[in-house]
């Protein structure tokens, strides 16, 4: 498959950027693997949404108009963050709807999306031999509707499962509350910190209990926050981005 | 006087405040997923906590009380197949119904998606009969099941009486640690003689 | 706005968790009710067809909502029933009492009503001489430890069968040590049934008005509405003006909703339809507002008046179910209460909007489609706007904001901050002032950012 034409840009979270650049990597990479040609354009810094979330989107317009400025000017724009795609598209409606806002509203994807919708990739020739727990990221279930959550009485689908079922000899395991929230929450991980703690927690060990050797996920903020937990307690489990599971080698 | 000024300025308040208004929906009929709602209004009933039991004919009433409240005391019956046995004075109040140990009226309607029968005023008096008394029977007849709600409340119309209710099996609670206790302040058991 | 002291939703919370098996126990309790709404919910083929419905008719009810009230007084009055008005608590439960006083009553029994909890009506009438029993089992058991409920539906779920077994027997003189829940639901409704026998009047809350017939509905498992309502001559309902739908027809809608949206039940034992008062008696229906019609103006925030009490959002929550009722502060908890109490007291309850991640399983939950979690981001931009926001979290986020809007300023600060987490000593970072690492590790910091290697690898 060839999506050359294609102008793909590149976002990479903050967060990700400083602290999980082998997911960056992987999503360059996997998006290359795919055919696309790809921009990381060096201006880029956040979405906003720490501030926003924390009720500061008034503070956060300059960074909105950033972003805009940063990414206007391409086909597309992919993250690997449902949380920031979410954002964008979302909440990016309190400032003037000019047609290069409502462009970046509209091209940016979650990669899981721009995957499955775009690209519509149907095999990977990634291999990764492991007992995987998925953990479902709110903002990319209930958010972005990348499956289904367990409140809509509508037919099941994932479009997690549907790529993580690509890769050869991993192992999808059954959780007892498949979409429960982590915890994370933003600052609401340190506002809320004991019961962000015990979500976190709580999860954690759904996905022990599992048997999951890795949990992954969309969202490198939810698992950022599980393996604080992981760490301090030595659990024995792992996580990884969705981007770097699909990105290994067949 | 306090009621019409708070009614005054409530209903400007609102005139204020209120939104633009929209259509209302038409609530379209639903098709049952129950293949047949007779039998499918039994296993739900049942499921309830409600007894479901069969009978051919209106006679066959007093053997099923008989099979079913072996040692039952005062009946108040509302059928003309089972004797009221419940002694009441002259003008009795409501609360001259406590001691009824088993209560047996008709009941209007039935609806197959969640085993409740609707009793109103049109066909049972005093109010509290099926709430106070120890046990419950009604007697349903077979045509009078609907399949679901929206069904049910075409055949009701609430302008003419003065109190209806459905009633879904015995008084139930689960208030105490999620535990699921039947009696609580209503009949302890809900019996529906299917015609 | 008075200077009232806020909720601190985070300090109640994690005097809540630090019982953790105590924790564990309320959230397995909740989401049972969770677990069963969707075993209910997908035994209905047409399930998000009757939410959209029941959004729709909201909708049109909130747009409507005077006309709908002056036609559900007018028919209600040629039923024969009384009508009342109430702007406010206070003059409601001034209405409550001279129709109480009127009669003499001395003995009160009331049934679930989250509206007279509201209206702190229960001390009113004390205060006055008037015994109020509670008599829901679960209201029962809250009103006699002398607590609020926790909870919308189930006010007693906070509470374990042993307390339950300590409370009968010190004020019921039940067994010593009883504990089956069989058995103390006997002892509750012998105790209950006295009351029922010897009460003077009842009151009760309401699910649903109907404009179009004047009645109004009640919904109860245990039968303890009706064992009031029609024990004797006097009846009151006491409703929200929210509570108002338009037609007959849409009750099929809503009670097909409810139950199971609230415990999985295809309906609740008892729907009960009050139209008229009984012969020689009197119903009286007391209409309040106290807030409600200034939140209808409230662009963003009046979709909360569609709330039909079902509970399902807080069943839904894994904050609730970790943080308990109580630490919400108000008598309706959990997301919903989070998004109402902002419009009653912004400062008070400034708190709440932040009680949360924004997960959205509330709305997703919700059987008329309230945005709760959009609300609460909107509440959380009110906070800020209003000047309540913490001043400490204020300042640090401005700076980022002004970090963020510059690539020159990001880099430049990235840079600093990679440093000073790789190099720092670990009891700088790790310490009781900084919240994230009290239970979990912060990140580790890696040789190079995504940025660093792309300039190198890729330009």
């Amino acid at each position: 498959m060839s999506h050359q034409s294609i102008r793909v840009a590149l976002f990479v979270p903050c967060y990700v950027d400083q602290f999980y650049p082998q997911v960056g990597k992987a999503a360059l990479q996997l998006l290359e693997k795919c055919g696309c040609t790809v921009d990381y354009p060096d201006e880029q810094t956040c979405c906003g949404q720490p501030l926003a979330n924390s009720g500061m989107e008034q503070a956060a317009k300059p960074i909105y108009h950033h972003f805009v400025e940063t990414f206007g000017s391409y086909d597309y724009i992919v993250v690997p963050s449902a949380s920031c795609a979410y954002h964008v598209s979302h909440h990016y409606d309190v400032i003037e709807q000019t047609e290069v806002v409502k462009k970046v509203r509209e091209s940016i994807y979650d990669i899981t999306a721009f995957l499955t919708d775009v690209l519509h990739i149907e095999s990977l020739g990634a291999r990764f031999p492991h007992k995987v727990g998925i953990h479902q990221s709110c903002h990319g279930l209930r958010g972005l509707q990348l499956a289904r959550s367990t409140e809509q009485m509508i037919d099941p689908y994932s479009k997690w499962e549907h790529l993580l079922h690509m890769v050869s000899d991993l192992e999808l395991v059954q959780l007892e509350r498949p979409d429960e929230c982590c915890g994370f929450g933003g600052t609401f991980a340190v506002a809320e910190e004991a019961v962000s703690a015990k979500m976190g927690k709580d999860r954690v060990r759904d996905h022990l209990n599992s048997g999951a050797e890795f949990i992954t996920s969309g969202d490198m903020s939810c698992l950022m926050h599980m393996e604080g937990l992981i760490r301090r307690n030595k659990w024995p489990i792992q996580v990884k981005h969705l981007v770097e599971i699909l990105n290994t080698d067949g | 006087m306090e009621s019409t000024d708070a009614r005054k300025s409530i209903l400007e308040s609102i005139r204020k405040h209120r939104p633009e208004s929209s259509d209302i929906p038409a609530i379209p009929d639903f098709e049952s997923p129950m293949s047949n709602i007779v039998f499918g209004f039994g296993e739900v009933a049942a499921a309830n906590g409600s007894k479901v039991v069969h009978i051919d004919d209106p006679d066959q009433l007093q053997e099923v009380i008989k099979a079913n409240f072996p040692d039952i005391g005062p009946v108040y019956s509302l059928v003309d197949q089972i004797p009221s046995t419940f002694q009441l004075r002259e003008g009795a109040a409501p609360v001259d119904h406590q001691g009824i140990d088993l209560a047996i009226l008709h009941a209007e309607l039935g609806v197959a998606e969640n085993g409740a029968v609707w009793v109103s005023t049109e066909s049972m008096n005093p109010r509290i009969l099926p709430f106070i008394c120890e046990h419950l029977v009604v007697l349903l007849e077979k045509s009078s099941i609907r399949s679901n709600m929206h069904e049910a409340y075409k055949e009701i119309n609430l302008k003419n009486i003065g109190f209806g209710v459905f009633i879904a099996g015995p008084s139930k609670t689960a208030d105490i640690e999620q535990s699921l206790v039947i009696g609580a302040q209503g009949a302890r058991s809900h019996t529906i003689c299917l015609l | 706005m008075g200077s009232q002291k806020s909720i601190n939703h985070a300090a109640a919370a994690d005097k809540f968790i630090a019982n953790e098996s105590r924790t564990d126990w309320h959230n397995a309790s909740v989401s049972y009710l969770r677990k069963k709404r969707d075993v209910g919910a997908a035994l209905v083929p047409e399930w998000e067809t009757l939410r959209s419905l029941a959004s729709g008719i909201k909708n049109n009810v909130l747009g409507n909502l005077d006309q709908y009230l002056e036609q559900f007084e007018k028919n209600a009055q040629a039923n024969g029933v009384q009508v009342h008005w109430a702007v406010d608590a206070e003059s409601h439960n001034r209405i409550v009492t001279s129709i109480l006083e009127r009669h003499k009553v001395k003995l009160l029994v009331k049934s679930k009503s989250m509206l007279t909890e509201e209206c702190h009506l229960n001390p009113h009438l004390e205060a006055r001489g008037i015994e109020v029993v509670d008599t829901d089992l679960g209201e029962r058991i809250i009103q006699m430890r002398d607590e609020g409920p926790s909870h919308i539906v189930a006010p007693a779920i906070h509470i374990k069968k042993e307390e339950v077994g300590e409370l009968f027997h010190d004020q019921l003189q039940s067994e010593a040590g009883a504990t089956d829940p069989q058995y103390l639901t006997e002892v509750a409704r012998q105790h209950l049934r006295e009351k029922f026998l010897n009460c003077d009047a009842a009151l009760t809350g309401v699910n649903f008005a109907v404009a179009e017939t004047g009645g109004v509905v009640v919904c109860t498992n245990e039968g303890n509405a009706d064992m009031g309502a029609h024990m004797v001559p006097l009846q009151i309902h006491c409703m929200g003006i929210e509570k108002i739908i338009p037609r007959q027809q849409d009750l099929g809608v809503f009670l097909r909703l409810l139950a199971r949206s609230a415990t999985g039940q295809p309906i609740t034992i008892y729907s009960s339809h009050h139209q008229k008062p009984k012969e020689g008696g009197e119903m009286h229906i007391v209409i309040v507002d106290n807030g409600r019609s200034k939140h209808l103006g409230r662009d963003t925030f009046r979709n909360a008046l569609k709330c039909i009490r079902c509970g399902a959002c807080m069943n839904s929550c894994p904050v609730y179910r970790r943080s308990g009722g109580y630490s919400y502060g108000y008598t309706v908890p959990g997301p919903i209460g989070s998004i109402l109490t902002p419009g009653f007291n912004l400062e008070k309850y400034k708190e709440l909007p932040f009680a949360s991640t924004l997960c959205g399983a509330c709305s997703a939950v919700c059987p008329t489609k309230i945005n709760i979690d959009e609300q609460l981001y909107k509440w959380r931009q009110k906070v800020y706007e209003e000047d309540y926001l913490d001043k400490t979290k204020e300042t640090g986020l401005s700076v980022a904001g002004n970090v963020l809007s510059s690539a020159k300023k990001y880099k430049r600060a990235s840079a600093l901050m990679r440093w000073a987490l790789k190099w720092m000593p670990r009891f700088m970072t790790h310490n009781r002032f900084n919240a994230w690492a009290k239970k979990r590790e912060l990140p580790e910091v890696p040789g190079e950012s995504f940025r660093d290697w792309y300039r190198k690898n890729r330009k």
